[in-house]
Protein backbone atom coordinates (compact mmCIF):
# COMPACT_ATOMS: atom_id res chain seq x y z
CA UNK A 1 0.00 0.00 0.00
CA UNK A 2 2.91 2.35 -0.64
CA UNK A 3 3.40 5.22 -3.04
CA UNK A 4 4.03 2.79 -5.92
CA UNK A 5 0.65 1.17 -5.44
CA UNK A 6 -1.09 4.55 -5.51
CA UNK A 7 0.89 5.60 -8.55
CA UNK A 8 -0.12 2.40 -10.27
CA UNK A 9 -3.79 3.04 -9.56
CA UNK A 10 -3.48 6.52 -11.05
CA UNK A 11 -1.59 5.29 -14.12
CA UNK A 12 -3.57 2.12 -14.84
CA UNK A 13 -7.04 2.98 -13.65
CA UNK A 14 -7.74 6.69 -13.18
CA UNK A 15 -6.01 8.05 -16.30
CA UNK A 16 -7.52 5.45 -18.69
CA UNK A 17 -10.93 5.98 -17.05
CA UNK A 18 -10.69 9.76 -17.59
CA UNK A 19 -9.25 9.37 -21.07
CA UNK A 20 -12.03 7.09 -22.34
CA UNK A 21 -14.56 9.67 -21.23
CA UNK A 22 -12.83 12.98 -22.02
CA UNK A 23 -10.16 12.35 -24.72
CA UNK A 24 -7.66 14.13 -22.49
CA UNK A 25 -4.65 12.25 -23.86
CA UNK A 26 -5.22 13.73 -27.31
CA UNK A 27 -4.96 17.17 -25.72
CA UNK A 28 -1.76 16.07 -24.01
CA UNK A 29 -0.44 14.75 -27.30
CA UNK A 30 -1.40 18.01 -29.02
CA UNK A 31 0.33 20.20 -26.44
CA UNK A 32 3.44 18.04 -26.44
CA UNK A 33 3.72 18.45 -30.21
CA UNK A 34 2.91 22.14 -30.34
CA UNK A 35 5.96 23.80 -31.87
CA UNK A 36 7.02 27.43 -32.03
CA UNK A 37 9.17 28.57 -35.00
CA UNK A 38 12.73 29.39 -33.97
CA UNK A 39 14.11 32.56 -35.59
CA UNK A 40 15.52 35.95 -34.63
CA UNK A 41 12.05 37.40 -33.89
CA UNK A 42 10.84 34.50 -31.73
CA UNK A 43 10.95 36.62 -28.59
CA UNK A 44 7.99 38.69 -29.79
CA UNK A 45 5.72 35.64 -29.60
CA UNK A 46 6.00 35.85 -25.81
CA UNK A 47 3.81 38.97 -25.64
CA UNK A 48 0.68 37.03 -26.61
CA UNK A 49 1.21 34.72 -23.65
CA UNK A 50 2.06 37.69 -21.43
CA UNK A 51 -1.27 39.30 -22.34
CA UNK A 52 -3.09 36.08 -21.48
CA UNK A 53 -1.22 35.85 -18.19
CA UNK A 54 -2.15 39.44 -17.28
CA UNK A 55 -5.79 38.71 -18.20
CA UNK A 56 -5.77 35.81 -15.73
CA UNK A 57 -4.21 38.09 -13.10
CA UNK A 58 -7.06 40.55 -13.73
CA UNK A 59 -9.68 37.83 -13.24
CA UNK A 60 -8.14 36.60 -9.98
CA UNK A 61 -7.52 40.05 -8.44
CA UNK A 62 -10.87 41.31 -9.78
CA UNK A 63 -12.72 38.45 -8.10
CA UNK A 64 -10.88 39.25 -4.86
CA UNK A 65 -11.80 42.96 -5.07
CA UNK A 66 -15.44 42.01 -5.63
CA UNK A 67 -15.58 40.55 -2.12
CA UNK A 68 -15.26 44.02 -0.55
CA UNK A 69 -16.23 46.51 -3.26
CA UNK A 70 -19.73 48.02 -2.98
CA UNK A 71 -21.02 49.65 -6.18
CA UNK A 72 -23.30 52.45 -4.93
CA UNK A 73 -22.52 56.18 -4.90
CA UNK A 74 -22.67 56.23 -1.09
CA UNK A 75 -20.40 53.23 -0.51
CA UNK A 76 -18.10 52.89 -3.53
CA UNK A 77 -15.40 55.34 -2.46
CA UNK A 78 -15.52 54.18 1.17
CA UNK A 79 -15.27 50.53 0.19
CA UNK A 80 -12.23 51.19 -2.03
CA UNK A 81 -10.66 53.12 0.88
CA UNK A 82 -11.49 50.21 3.16
CA UNK A 83 -9.82 47.77 0.73
CA UNK A 84 -6.71 49.97 0.62
CA UNK A 85 -6.46 50.85 4.32
CA UNK A 86 -7.90 47.95 6.28
CA UNK A 87 -8.23 44.72 4.32
CA UNK A 88 -5.05 42.60 4.76
CA UNK A 89 -3.04 42.96 1.53
CA UNK A 90 -5.99 44.89 0.11
CA UNK A 91 -3.73 47.65 -1.16
CA UNK A 92 -1.51 45.01 -2.80
CA UNK A 93 -4.41 43.27 -4.53
CA UNK A 94 -5.88 46.54 -5.76
CA UNK A 95 -2.51 47.83 -6.94
CA UNK A 96 -1.85 44.61 -8.84
CA UNK A 97 -5.29 44.95 -10.49
CA UNK A 98 -4.59 48.56 -11.51
CA UNK A 99 -0.99 48.07 -12.67
CA UNK A 100 -1.70 44.79 -14.40
CA UNK A 101 -4.46 46.56 -16.35
CA UNK A 102 -1.95 49.17 -17.53
CA UNK A 103 0.62 46.51 -18.43
CA UNK A 104 -2.05 44.51 -20.23
CA UNK A 105 -2.75 47.40 -22.58
CA UNK A 106 1.01 47.75 -23.19
CA UNK A 107 1.40 43.99 -23.76
CA UNK A 108 -1.51 44.05 -26.21
CA UNK A 109 0.09 46.96 -28.08
CA UNK A 110 3.39 45.06 -28.40
CA UNK A 111 1.58 41.84 -29.38
CA UNK A 112 -0.49 43.64 -31.99
CA UNK A 113 2.50 45.48 -33.50
CA UNK A 114 4.56 42.27 -33.59
CA UNK A 115 1.72 40.50 -35.43
CA UNK A 116 1.48 43.47 -37.77
CA UNK A 117 5.18 43.74 -38.57
CA UNK A 118 5.68 39.98 -38.90
CA UNK A 119 2.61 39.92 -41.17
CA UNK A 120 1.13 37.10 -39.12
CA UNK A 121 -2.37 38.23 -40.13
CA UNK A 122 -1.90 36.77 -43.64
CA UNK A 123 -4.26 34.15 -45.00
CA UNK A 124 -5.54 31.95 -43.34
CA UNK A 125 -5.15 33.89 -40.07
CA UNK A 126 -7.37 36.92 -40.80
CA UNK A 127 -10.00 35.75 -38.31
CA UNK A 128 -7.34 35.77 -35.59
CA UNK A 129 -6.51 39.39 -36.39
CA UNK A 130 -10.20 40.32 -36.29
CA UNK A 131 -10.92 38.55 -33.00
CA UNK A 132 -7.73 40.14 -31.67
CA UNK A 133 -9.06 43.56 -32.63
CA UNK A 134 -12.35 42.83 -30.86
CA UNK A 135 -10.35 41.80 -27.78
CA UNK A 136 -8.44 45.11 -27.94
CA UNK A 137 -11.71 47.05 -27.97
CA UNK A 138 -13.05 44.92 -25.10
CA UNK A 139 -9.88 45.57 -23.08
CA UNK A 140 -10.22 49.32 -23.61
CA UNK A 141 -13.85 48.89 -22.48
CA UNK A 142 -12.59 47.22 -19.30
CA UNK A 143 -10.30 50.20 -18.74
CA UNK A 144 -13.05 52.77 -19.27
CA UNK A 145 -15.66 51.00 -17.11
CA UNK A 146 -13.14 50.17 -14.38
CA UNK A 147 -11.89 53.73 -14.12
CA UNK A 148 -15.19 55.01 -12.68
CA UNK A 149 -15.50 52.38 -9.96
CA UNK A 150 -13.35 54.10 -7.25
CA UNK A 151 -15.86 56.99 -7.50
CA UNK A 152 -13.35 59.72 -6.70
CA UNK A 153 -13.09 63.11 -8.38
CA UNK A 154 -10.78 61.96 -11.18
CA UNK A 155 -13.00 58.95 -11.87
CA UNK A 156 -16.14 61.08 -11.89
CA UNK A 157 -14.83 63.68 -14.32
CA UNK A 158 -13.11 61.11 -16.52
CA UNK A 159 -16.46 59.39 -16.93
CA UNK A 160 -18.18 62.73 -17.42
CA UNK A 161 -15.78 63.37 -20.30
CA UNK A 162 -15.92 59.81 -21.63
CA UNK A 163 -19.70 59.84 -21.80
CA UNK A 164 -19.79 63.38 -23.20
CA UNK A 165 -17.64 62.45 -26.22
CA UNK A 166 -20.19 60.05 -27.80
CA UNK A 167 -22.78 62.85 -27.66
CA UNK A 168 -21.06 64.48 -30.63
CA UNK A 169 -21.90 61.46 -32.84
CA UNK A 170 -24.69 62.48 -35.23
CA UNK A 171 -28.16 60.94 -34.69
CA UNK A 172 -27.22 58.25 -32.15
CA UNK A 173 -24.92 60.32 -29.89
CA UNK A 174 -27.54 61.28 -27.31
CA UNK A 175 -28.88 57.72 -27.13
CA UNK A 176 -25.41 56.24 -26.63
CA UNK A 177 -24.66 58.76 -23.86
CA UNK A 178 -28.03 57.99 -22.24
CA UNK A 179 -27.40 54.24 -22.40
CA UNK A 180 -23.90 54.62 -20.92
CA UNK A 181 -24.97 56.99 -18.17
CA UNK A 182 -28.28 55.37 -17.30
CA UNK A 183 -29.69 58.89 -17.06
CA UNK A 184 -29.04 62.39 -18.30
CA UNK A 185 -26.17 62.95 -15.84
CA UNK A 186 -23.28 60.84 -14.55
CA UNK A 187 -24.60 59.44 -11.26
CA UNK A 188 -25.47 56.33 -9.28
CA UNK A 189 -27.08 54.70 -12.31
CA UNK A 190 -23.87 55.20 -14.29
CA UNK A 191 -21.90 53.52 -11.53
CA UNK A 192 -24.09 50.40 -11.39
CA UNK A 193 -24.21 50.22 -15.18
CA UNK A 194 -20.47 50.45 -15.70
CA UNK A 195 -19.96 48.06 -12.78
CA UNK A 196 -22.23 45.46 -14.41
CA UNK A 197 -20.40 45.91 -17.71
CA UNK A 198 -17.01 45.65 -15.99
CA UNK A 199 -17.64 42.49 -13.95
CA UNK A 200 -20.26 40.54 -15.93
CA UNK A 201 -20.88 41.56 -19.52
CA UNK A 202 -17.34 42.35 -20.69
CA UNK A 203 -15.71 39.31 -18.99
CA UNK A 204 -18.25 36.91 -20.53
CA UNK A 205 -17.86 38.37 -24.01
CA UNK A 206 -14.07 38.60 -23.62
CA UNK A 207 -13.79 34.95 -22.51
CA UNK A 208 -15.87 33.84 -25.49
CA UNK A 209 -13.88 35.85 -28.04
CA UNK A 210 -10.63 34.87 -26.35
CA UNK A 211 -11.67 31.22 -26.63
CA UNK A 212 -12.18 31.61 -30.38
CA UNK A 213 -8.89 33.55 -30.70
CA UNK A 214 -6.92 30.81 -28.90
CA UNK A 215 -8.73 27.98 -30.70
CA UNK A 216 -7.87 29.53 -34.07
CA UNK A 217 -4.28 29.82 -32.90
CA UNK A 218 -4.21 26.08 -32.14
CA UNK A 219 -5.82 25.23 -35.49
CA UNK A 220 -3.43 27.33 -37.59
CA UNK A 221 -0.29 27.05 -35.48
CA UNK A 222 2.16 29.90 -34.97
CA UNK A 223 2.88 31.98 -38.05
CA UNK A 224 6.44 32.24 -39.32
CA UNK A 225 7.39 35.50 -41.02
CA UNK A 226 8.28 35.34 -44.72
CA UNK A 227 11.98 35.46 -45.57
CA UNK A 228 13.30 34.93 -42.06
CA UNK A 229 15.69 32.01 -41.81
CA UNK A 230 15.21 29.61 -38.93
CA UNK A 231 17.93 29.64 -36.29
CA UNK A 232 17.38 26.02 -35.39
CA UNK A 233 14.71 23.35 -34.96
CA UNK A 234 11.30 24.58 -33.73
CA UNK A 235 11.03 25.09 -29.98
CA UNK A 236 8.49 22.88 -28.17
CA UNK A 237 5.75 25.02 -26.62
CA UNK A 238 5.92 22.86 -23.48
CA UNK A 239 7.85 23.64 -21.39
CA UNK A 240 9.79 26.45 -23.10
CA UNK A 241 6.89 28.93 -23.40
CA UNK A 242 5.30 28.54 -20.00
CA UNK B 1 -45.13 6.23 -54.39
CA UNK B 2 -41.62 6.59 -53.08
CA UNK B 3 -41.33 10.07 -54.58
CA UNK B 4 -44.67 11.06 -52.98
CA UNK B 5 -43.51 9.97 -49.59
CA UNK B 6 -40.31 11.92 -50.11
CA UNK B 7 -42.07 15.15 -50.98
CA UNK B 8 -44.57 14.88 -48.10
CA UNK B 9 -41.61 14.23 -45.83
CA UNK B 10 -39.93 17.36 -47.21
CA UNK B 11 -43.01 19.49 -46.83
CA UNK B 12 -43.48 18.20 -43.29
CA UNK B 13 -39.89 19.10 -42.55
CA UNK B 14 -40.24 22.57 -44.02
CA UNK B 15 -43.45 23.08 -42.05
CA UNK B 16 -41.62 22.12 -38.88
CA UNK B 17 -38.78 24.46 -39.77
CA UNK B 18 -41.28 27.29 -40.30
CA UNK B 19 -42.96 26.48 -37.02
CA UNK B 20 -39.63 26.54 -35.27
CA UNK B 21 -38.70 29.85 -36.91
CA UNK B 22 -42.11 31.23 -35.96
CA UNK B 23 -41.64 30.18 -32.37
CA UNK B 24 -38.20 31.74 -32.33
CA UNK B 25 -39.63 34.97 -33.67
CA UNK B 26 -42.44 34.88 -31.11
CA UNK B 27 -40.02 34.35 -28.25
CA UNK B 28 -36.81 36.06 -29.36
CA UNK B 29 -38.18 39.29 -30.81
CA UNK B 30 -40.29 40.23 -27.76
CA UNK B 31 -37.34 39.32 -25.53
CA UNK B 32 -35.07 41.62 -27.51
CA UNK B 33 -37.69 44.37 -27.32
CA UNK B 34 -37.98 43.98 -23.55
CA UNK B 35 -34.18 44.01 -23.12
CA UNK B 36 -33.89 47.07 -25.36
CA UNK B 37 -36.54 48.98 -23.43
CA UNK B 38 -35.03 47.88 -20.11
CA UNK B 39 -31.66 49.33 -21.10
CA UNK B 40 -33.08 52.80 -21.75
CA UNK B 41 -33.46 54.40 -18.34
CA UNK B 42 -36.75 56.09 -17.43
CA UNK B 43 -36.09 59.82 -17.46
CA UNK B 44 -36.69 61.47 -14.14
CA UNK B 45 -38.50 64.74 -14.37
CA UNK B 46 -35.76 67.33 -14.61
CA UNK B 47 -36.24 69.99 -12.00
CA UNK B 48 -36.74 73.06 -14.15
CA UNK B 49 -36.06 75.58 -11.45
CA UNK B 50 -35.71 79.02 -12.97
CA UNK B 51 -34.16 80.69 -9.95
CA UNK B 52 -32.35 79.87 -6.74
CA UNK B 53 -31.29 81.71 -3.60
CA UNK B 54 -27.59 81.25 -4.18
CA UNK B 55 -26.14 82.97 -1.11
CA UNK B 56 -26.69 85.53 1.64
CA UNK B 57 -25.12 88.92 1.21
CA UNK B 58 -21.61 89.06 2.82
CA UNK B 59 -21.38 85.27 2.48
CA UNK B 60 -18.97 85.34 -0.45
CA UNK B 61 -15.78 87.36 0.17
CA UNK B 62 -14.59 89.72 -2.55
CA UNK B 63 -12.65 87.99 -5.34
CA UNK B 64 -14.05 84.52 -4.64
CA UNK B 65 -16.95 82.37 -5.78
CA UNK B 66 -19.50 79.80 -4.72
CA UNK B 67 -20.94 76.87 -6.65
CA UNK B 68 -24.67 76.27 -6.22
CA UNK B 69 -27.14 73.96 -7.95
CA UNK B 70 -29.86 75.42 -10.12
CA UNK B 71 -32.19 72.51 -10.74
CA UNK B 72 -29.66 69.74 -11.18
CA UNK B 73 -26.97 71.80 -12.96
CA UNK B 74 -24.24 73.67 -11.13
CA UNK B 75 -23.86 77.43 -11.41
CA UNK B 76 -21.02 79.61 -10.22
CA UNK B 77 -21.68 82.90 -8.41
CA UNK B 78 -18.69 85.27 -8.30
CA UNK B 79 -18.10 88.28 -6.11
CA UNK B 80 -15.67 90.18 -8.32
CA UNK B 81 -12.83 92.43 -7.19
CA UNK B 82 -14.93 95.44 -8.21
CA UNK B 83 -17.71 94.30 -5.85
CA UNK B 84 -20.13 93.09 -8.51
CA UNK B 85 -21.97 89.77 -8.42
CA UNK B 86 -21.94 87.68 -11.60
CA UNK B 87 -23.38 84.22 -12.25
CA UNK B 88 -22.76 81.68 -15.00
CA UNK B 89 -23.47 78.06 -15.67
CA UNK B 90 -20.54 76.18 -14.04
CA UNK B 91 -20.57 73.44 -16.67
CA UNK B 92 -17.58 73.74 -18.99
CA UNK B 93 -18.76 73.95 -22.59
CA UNK B 94 -15.98 71.60 -23.68
CA UNK B 95 -16.83 68.25 -22.07
CA UNK B 96 -19.01 69.08 -19.11
CA UNK B 97 -16.63 69.26 -16.15
CA UNK B 98 -17.35 71.78 -13.38
CA UNK B 99 -15.27 74.96 -13.65
CA UNK B 100 -13.75 76.90 -10.75
CA UNK B 101 -12.98 80.57 -10.09
CA UNK B 102 -9.40 81.78 -9.84
CA UNK B 103 -8.74 85.13 -8.21
CA UNK B 104 -5.35 85.96 -9.76
CA UNK B 105 -4.87 87.97 -13.01
CA UNK B 106 -8.04 89.97 -12.32
CA UNK B 107 -10.19 86.86 -11.95
CA UNK B 108 -11.14 84.17 -14.46
CA UNK B 109 -12.75 80.74 -14.65
CA UNK B 110 -10.63 77.63 -15.05
CA UNK B 111 -11.61 74.07 -15.92
CA UNK B 112 -9.36 71.45 -14.31
CA UNK B 113 -10.10 68.75 -16.85
CA UNK B 114 -8.39 70.19 -19.93
CA UNK B 115 -7.34 73.67 -18.86
CA UNK B 116 -10.12 75.64 -20.53
CA UNK B 117 -10.43 79.25 -19.39
CA UNK B 118 -13.16 81.90 -19.48
CA UNK B 119 -12.99 85.56 -18.60
CA UNK B 120 -15.34 87.33 -16.18
CA UNK B 121 -17.90 87.92 -18.91
CA UNK B 122 -18.02 84.14 -19.48
CA UNK B 123 -16.20 84.37 -22.80
CA UNK B 124 -13.98 81.39 -23.66
CA UNK B 125 -10.45 82.82 -23.81
CA UNK B 126 -8.10 79.85 -23.69
CA UNK B 127 -8.01 76.09 -24.15
CA UNK B 128 -10.53 73.82 -25.82
CA UNK B 129 -13.96 75.27 -24.86
CA UNK B 130 -15.91 76.00 -28.06
CA UNK B 131 -18.53 78.33 -26.57
CA UNK B 132 -18.85 80.94 -23.79
CA UNK B 133 -20.49 80.05 -20.47
CA UNK B 134 -24.23 80.66 -20.26
CA UNK B 135 -24.74 83.85 -18.20
CA UNK B 136 -27.45 84.06 -15.50
CA UNK B 137 -28.94 87.22 -14.07
CA UNK B 138 -28.32 88.16 -10.44
CA UNK B 139 -30.58 90.19 -8.20
CA UNK B 140 -30.42 91.06 -4.52
CA UNK B 141 -33.53 90.96 -2.41
CA UNK B 142 -33.78 91.07 1.40
CA UNK B 143 -30.12 90.22 2.02
CA UNK B 144 -30.35 87.25 -0.39
CA UNK B 145 -28.59 86.88 -3.70
CA UNK B 146 -30.97 85.36 -6.21
CA UNK B 147 -29.73 83.86 -9.47
CA UNK B 148 -32.16 83.47 -12.36
CA UNK B 149 -32.03 82.00 -15.82
CA UNK B 150 -31.78 84.97 -18.15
Amino acid sequence: MGINFRREIVANRLIPWLDQRTYLSSLRYFLRNKMIPNHKHTIWYLFSGLTLFLFIVQIVTGALLLLYYKPTPETAYESVKYIIDEVPYGNLVRSIHVWSSHFMIAAIAVHMFSVYFMKAYRKPREAMWLTGFVLLVLTLGFGFTGYLLPWDTAAFFATQIGTEIPRSIPLFGETIALLLRGGTEVGGETLTRLFALHVVVLPLVALLVLGVHLLLNQLHGTSKPIGVSEKGPPIPFLPSFI
Amino acid sequence: MEADRGSSHDSRRSALTKLLLGWTAVIVLPSLYVIGRYLVPPLRKVVQASSVIAARINEIPVNSAKIVKLGNKPLILVHTETGEYKAFSATCTHLGCVIEYRGDKGGYFHCNCHGGEYDLSGKNISGPPPKPLTPYSVSIKDQSIIVMRS
